[in-house]
């Protein structure tokens, strides 16, 4: 079996360092892929071999070209794709959007931290929700 | 003298009457002289008798009689012209009316004339000259109708159209005037001179296409209206107008069409105002009303964006602190530590305006709303700060209002939020929240009185202005938005807030509608 990976879609290079900079000191094993929006996302799942899945999504909600909303309901069609673990980290705090992901299933939502601590905890979240803490965590 | 009488009596009650007397006087007496003479003596809606050629009376009937307040003994051998006016008298007015007739068979006139009580009537007079079969004029036949109700009401109504005219062409505020059918003006009243700048002589007989653009004419503007007032029998429009000067006002037309009595077209009324101030008003609101949303659009954008690069400077503050610790001096972990602070309190900021803004641009929700639930959520919302400072809040009973809950809620505990923020170093805060009682049923007042600091009452107006403090920072936390957003929530509510300051605290006092009015919540 594969070890475990992580796909990271963010168009924002500054959070992608920080979620990776945290990424590191939590989970060093993880392999981590990034996408810069919805469309190389799609790219990517099409290119992954099933056995090659990540075992968690981390997914931006307004990114160019093609945003988080459009991935997601790709991803909940897609019974490949059904299944994957996902977070969607955002700066937005519309009611609308939380309401909006609530209703899919199996999908978290975070709202992007201000703080290195608060960052640590969302991670920390994500990973506990993917099932990754423990063995591969070595924070 | 005979047609006369029967022209004249043609629409007395008499008539009738007489139609069937003819038949008996038919039969019971053959003589139509008799006949005539009975006939004339028995009318007594008109004064009808013979006069000599020199103007005595001869004759008198009931009518005479009855018009005149003579009898017959009184008055026959008597002259003429004791029934006109002294003023007529003296200026020879009877014998010239004889003359007239004389001379040209028939004298017709209305005017006035006495009786014999000295009281006047207006009358109509005919006086047909009698000639004899060699042409010898042998005296005149008079006839004398009291007309003096029917000249009253024509003086009325004359008076009454004199009235009218003189209100019309006294209007300012309207252009008010006439077209004919063909369209070109008949009437011009003073407001059709101050908007159009034309006097009357010059307008009159013009058509009043004169009044449209040369674009508005090409298009057939003016015959179109025209056209759509016959048809519907009433036009209105507004749009640009051209005056005297070539200059253009922006106008209100209402043309209406006129009837005459049988339901025939005769032409057009038209009115005009000049509404181009309420235009340039319509259109400054509407401006003001785009800039408005136009701002707080933007204020939601940027707000947000604005806070994701602040949110970058603080975890790469934080980075700093935490990781290279080692390669920081003191004096460096100083700087970064300020920089962080300074981020906070521009995100306090943000938070706030965006907070604010949300306030206008989301409207409420108008429900039935305790104050007290509100009150208490407020309080359950500040627990920490509430304990922290050891403050009490204490509300008395407060009322029942139609309100957004969570404005309300917002409302309270930016108050207390205040009261606390502005406490006196060394007395725990004490905030009172009661219902004052109201002179005005529809307002609810409602008092949130501390014992804080106060403040200056000079500053009462200020201190609801955005990011308005009284204070520095080092002395107060905050970004000085709570209450302006405490103003915007009672605005927002159609009420209004008011802040007095003194030795013993700040006294609010809230000023609410019970019930919602949906015109309400434009605040400025």
């Amino acid at each position: 079996m594969t070890p475990p990976s992580l796909l990271i879609a963010e168009d924002d290079p500054d959070d992608l360092f920080l979620i990776r900079h945290t990424l590191r000191a939590l989970a060093p094993d993880l392999a981590v892929a990034a996408v810069r929006d919805g469309v190389e996302m799609l790219e990517w799942f099409d290119d992954c071999a099933d056995t090659a899945l990540p075992s968690l999504a981390i997914v931006d909600l307004n990114m160019p070209r093609m945003d988080g909303r459009e991935v997601l309901r790709h991803m909940q069609r897609q019974p490949r794709l059904q299944s994957i673990p996902t977070c969607v980290f955002t700066t937005s705090v519309e009611r609308e959007d939380r309401a909006w992901v609530a209703h899919l299933e199996g999908v978290l939502f975070l709202t992007k931290p201000e703080s290195l601590a608060d960052m640590r905890a969302a991670i920390e979240l994500m990973l506990e929700s993917a099932g990754l803490t423990g063995g591969a965590a070595t924070a | 003298m005979h047609q006369a009488v029967i022209e004249h009596g043609s629409n007395s009650p008499a008539a009738p009457a007489r139609a069937d007397q003819q038949d008996d006087f038919n039969l019971s007496l053959a003589d139509p002289d008799t006949l005539h003479r009975r006939l004339v003596e028995g009318v007594t809606d008109y004064a009808i008798y013979m006069l000599s050629p020199s103007g005595i009376v001869r004759s008198w009937n009931r009518g005479a009689q009855r018009l005149k307040g003579y009898t017959a003994d009184e008055i026959i051998g008597q002259h003429f012209s004791r029934f006109y006016p002294a003023e007529d008298q003296a200026i020879d007015r009877p014998a010239r009316a004889l003359h007239i007739s004389a001379s040209t068979g028939r004298f017709e006139d209305k005017a006035w004339r006495v009786r014999k009580d000295g009281s006047r009537f207006r009358a109509h007079v005919i006086i047909d000259a009698i000639r004899g079969e060699q042409d010898e004029l042998i005296g005149f036949a008079k006839i004398t109708s009291d007309i003096s109700k029917a000249y009253e009401q024509e003086l009325a109504l004359r008076e009454s159209e004199q009235r009218f005219r003189l209100l019309v062409s006294g209007v300012t505020d309207y252009a008010i005037y006439m077209l004919d059918l063909n369209g070109q003006i008949s009437s011009w009243n003073a407001g059709a001179e101050r908007f159009k700048g034309y006097r009357e002589e010059e307008v009159l007989g013009r058509h009043f296409s004169l009044f449209h653009s040369p674009q508005d004419i090409d298009r057939g503007m003016p015959g179109n209206a025209l056209a759509r007032t016959l048809s519907e029998g009433r036009y209105e429009a507004t749009g640009w107008r051209v005056r005297k000067d070539g200059s253009q006002f922006w106008a209100h037309v209402i043309i209406d069409l006129i009837r005459d009595e049988s339901g025939q077209p005769i032409g057009y009324a038209k009115i005009t105002r000049d509404i181009s101030e309420r235009r340039a008003a319509d259109l400054r609101l509407a401006e003001l009303t785009d800039n408005n949303r136009e701002l707080e659009r933007f204020i939601h954008i940027a707000s947000h964006d604005l806070r994701e690069p602040l949110r970058k400077v603080l975890m790469f503050s934080d980075l700093l602190i935490e990781e290279e610790r080692g390669a920081l001096s003191e004096a460096g972990e100083g700087y970064v530590r300020s920089i962080a602070s300074a981020t906070h309190r521009m995100q306090a900021l943000l938070a706030s305006l965006l907070n604010l803004n949300r306030v206008t641009s989301q409207g409420g929700s108008f429900d039935p709303c305790e104050l007290n639930h509100a009150v208490s959520d407020a309080c359950s919302d500040l627990q920490v700060k509430i304990q922290n400072s050891g403050a009490r809040v204490h509300a008395g009973p407060l009322p029942q209002i139609e309100a957004d809950m969570a404005q309300m809620r917002q409302l309270f505990q930016n108050l207390i939020e205040n009261a606390i923020k502005y406490a006196r170093r060394d007395v725990a805060p004490f905030i009172d929240i009661s219902e004052v009682h109201s002179t005005q049923t529809a307002l609810v007042v409602i008092r949130v009185q501390d014992n804080g600091m106060g403040f200056d009452n000079c500053f009462a107006d200020r201190i609801f202005e955005v990011f308005q403090r009284l204070h520095t920072r080092d002395q107060i936390e905050g970004a000085g938005m709570g209450l302006s957003i405490c103003k915007r929530i009672c605005e927002c509510h159609g009420g209004s807030i008011t802040a007095r300051g003194s030795d013993v605290g700040a006294c609010f006092e809230l000023r609410l509608p019970r019930a919602h009015q949906p015109d309400a919540g434009q605040p400025v």
